[in-house]
């Protein structure tokens, strides 16, 4: 297979269960460079399940990762970031009693000669990469408690971002936004993408992922129900996807289970 | 806010006590203590001209060199966000290894083992709260059993004897005209403050202390961080026992049943707060001062054991009071 159609990363009849449910269920998906992925479904139809299975969080019971096509050892969340998989949970995002630095660099601290934390470099590759993607940002010794919303999810994004990050997992990125940062989540979006980043996209909201998705993959009570070009499909179709399970002529099945 | 409507008259006359405290809280809680301490030296150095002498001072110092100790291993717990109940017993213990050991083995090694063996305990905390998933204070509260009771066995309830007199000398002597009791515990607290900012398993912990799930999905290992401080509690609790030892001349089993309650007062007071993540070493200093002042000065005054208690208690509560963030406790247990 040529490289260029190699996925930036396949996922392999991934099944976790919790106690004796199946959160997830033989889901297998691909996901290219460039590519946003919108993943929908309703709560609890294991989309955030399956995404931790990727990000490190959750272990999986069976399944295979593969990153470029090569399998993939992912146990914990250092494990995923060491294959440029970065996450910005919804509730998980920072730590609220440290500041944006200290957040940026958490787990992966820069050090002095002396094995000290070296905070002016932090903090100023911090300035630097905020200065990219949120020109206004001040509050840099602060908590990242006293945020705003917005000026929070500018700073989960930048850690992604300053970390070179080639696959990013999105998990409701704008659900806590006005408008104007919905916007301008959005175009960090766009701009990541250009820059050949694979992004999945977790959303209950349909019209964000048909604005900022390419395709989406829907499941429903742990089971992937099938994918579709946004172009092919409507939103009421995908709609129909994820309450009832109907695939419409758009919309392709899930592939044959991989031996 | 309650569904509940409170009476018109009981909303009214808790509102400035609340808004008071709220105020209080709002500013940088250094503060608060600061003020206490101030309070608390000019009172007594009115009410007796003994007390603000560099003598008495020391006699502080002296007194509450073992307490700066347990309280710099409670700060470090607490500031994970899990608590160490254990501390008495840990010193207790301790203390009557190193007593049991300094005749036969000498001193180094008695003092390396009393250090050992809480770095042990601490580590048995640690495990025990990650591998059973069990609340801290509930481990901690079983392991201040234990650890008495094997001080206790050890030699058959009584306490441990021995002849060594360099162990006292060096507790109880000076350096530069300054006790050594003062100034080991300093330099402790020196220590644990650089490494609390310092160092990345400073800032790993109070990642975990503000979240621990929200560090563990950054990539900190939480499970290592937390234990490591259990085990630092541990050893700075040995050390503690070693300074026991040295001050009394023998393996004690009674290092004073205030010394938990105290080293908890003393950090929540210096701002550390219950719920973790907030605070620092260097401001359980400002608690420890508060209850050593407060115990001395009330002594000097004579007033009685149970007065001395009561008083602190109400100094406590205050100051827990003042201290923890309610937003963060949806119910109060």
């Amino acid at each position: 297979m040529d490289a260029k159609d190699t996925p930036l990363v396949e996922l392999r009849n991934i099944h976790v269960a919790f106690g004796g449910v199946h959160a997830v269920e033989d889901v297998s998906l691909k996901l290219a460079r460039g590519e946003v992925l919108g993943l929908v479904g309703h709560n609890g139809a294991g989309k955030t399940t399956l995404i931790k299975v990727l990000s490190g969080a959750v272990r999986r019971d069976s399944g295979d990762i593969l990153v470029n096509g090569a399998s993939a050892h992912i146990n914990n969340p250092r494990d995923a970031k060491h294959y440029g998989i970065e996450t910005i949970y919804q509730t998980l995002a920072l730590a609220d009693n440290i500041d944006a630095s200290a957040n940026l660099f958490l787990g992966r601290e820069l050090r002095s000669r002396w094995g000290t934390l070296d905070d002016a470099a932090m903090e100023a590759a911090t300035r630097q990469v905020m200065g990219r993607l949120n020109p206004h940002f001040r509050r840099f010794k602060e908590p990242v408690k006293a945020l705003s919303g917005g000026q929070r999810q500018s700073v989960a994004i930048a850690r992604a971002v300053h970390f070179n990050a080639r696959i990013l997992i999105m998990d409701e990125p704008t659900a806590a936004l006005g408008p104007a940062e919905t916007k301008q989540v959005a175009d960090l979006v766009k701009q990541l993408k250009r820059e050949g980043i694979g992004i999945f996209l977790i959303s209950h909201d349909i019209h964000d992922v048909f604005d900022l998705a390419g395709r989406v993959a829907v499941m429903k009570n742990g089971r992937l129900i099938g994918t579709a070009m946004t172009s092919d499909v409507t939103k009421d179709e995908v709609l129909g996807m994820i309450i009832s399970g109907a695939l419409p002529a758009g919309a392709r099945r899930p592939e044959a289970r991989v031996q | 806010m309650s569904t509940t409507p409170l009476p018109q008259s009981t909303a009214a006359a808790a509102a400035p006590l609340t808004r008071l405290i709220g105020i209080a809280r709002s500013r940088s809680s250094l503060l608060y203590p600061l003020v206490a301490l101030a309070v608390l030296i000019i009172w007594f150095s009115i009410a007796s001209p003994y007390f603000f002498t560099l003598g008495n001072m020391f006699n502080i110092g002296r007194g509450s060199a073992v307490l700066l100790l347990v309280a710099l291993a409670g700060t470090v717990v607490i500031i994970i966000g899990s608590i160490d109940l254990s501390v008495a017993g840990t010193v207790t213990l301790t203390g009557v290894i190193c007593a049991l050991l300094i005749d036969r083995a000498g001193l180094l090694v008695a003092v390396v083992a009393a250090i050992g063996v809480g770095g042990l305990v601490g580590a048995a905390n640690g495990l025990l709260v990650q591998w059973l998933r069990i609340p801290s204070f509930l481990v901690t509260l079983g392991m201040l059993s234990i650890t008495i009771g094997i001080a206790q066995a050890v030699n058959n309830n009584a306490p441990v004897q021995f002849r060594n007199r360099e162990l006292g000398r060096i507790v109880n002597g000076e350096l530069w005209g300054i006790p050594t009791v003062v100034i080991l515990p300093l330099v402790v607290l020196a220590i644990v403050t650089f490494a609390a900012y310092r160092t990345r398993a400073g800032r790993y912990m109070y990642a975990i202390g503000g979240g621990e799930a929200v560090a563990a999905a950054s990539g900190v290992p939480a499970f290592r961080y937390k234990v490591i401080a259990f085990v630092l509690s541990g050893v700075l609790c040995g050390l503690a026992g070693v300074v026991v030892t040295g001050q009394i001349g023998a393996g004690t089993l009674d290092v004073g049943g205030a010394l938990l309650l105290d080293s908890v007062a003393a950090v929540v007071m210096g701002g550390t707060a219950l719920s973790g993540g907030v605070g620092g070493p260097q401001r359980t200093l400002l608690g420890v001062l508060v209850i050593a002042v407060l115990g001395n000065g009330m002594g000097i005054l004579g007033f009685t054991n149970y007065t001395q208690s009561i008083i602190k208690g109400v100094v406590i509560i205050f100051a827990v009071a003042l201290s923890i963030d309610r937003k963060k406790y949806g119910i109060i247990k």
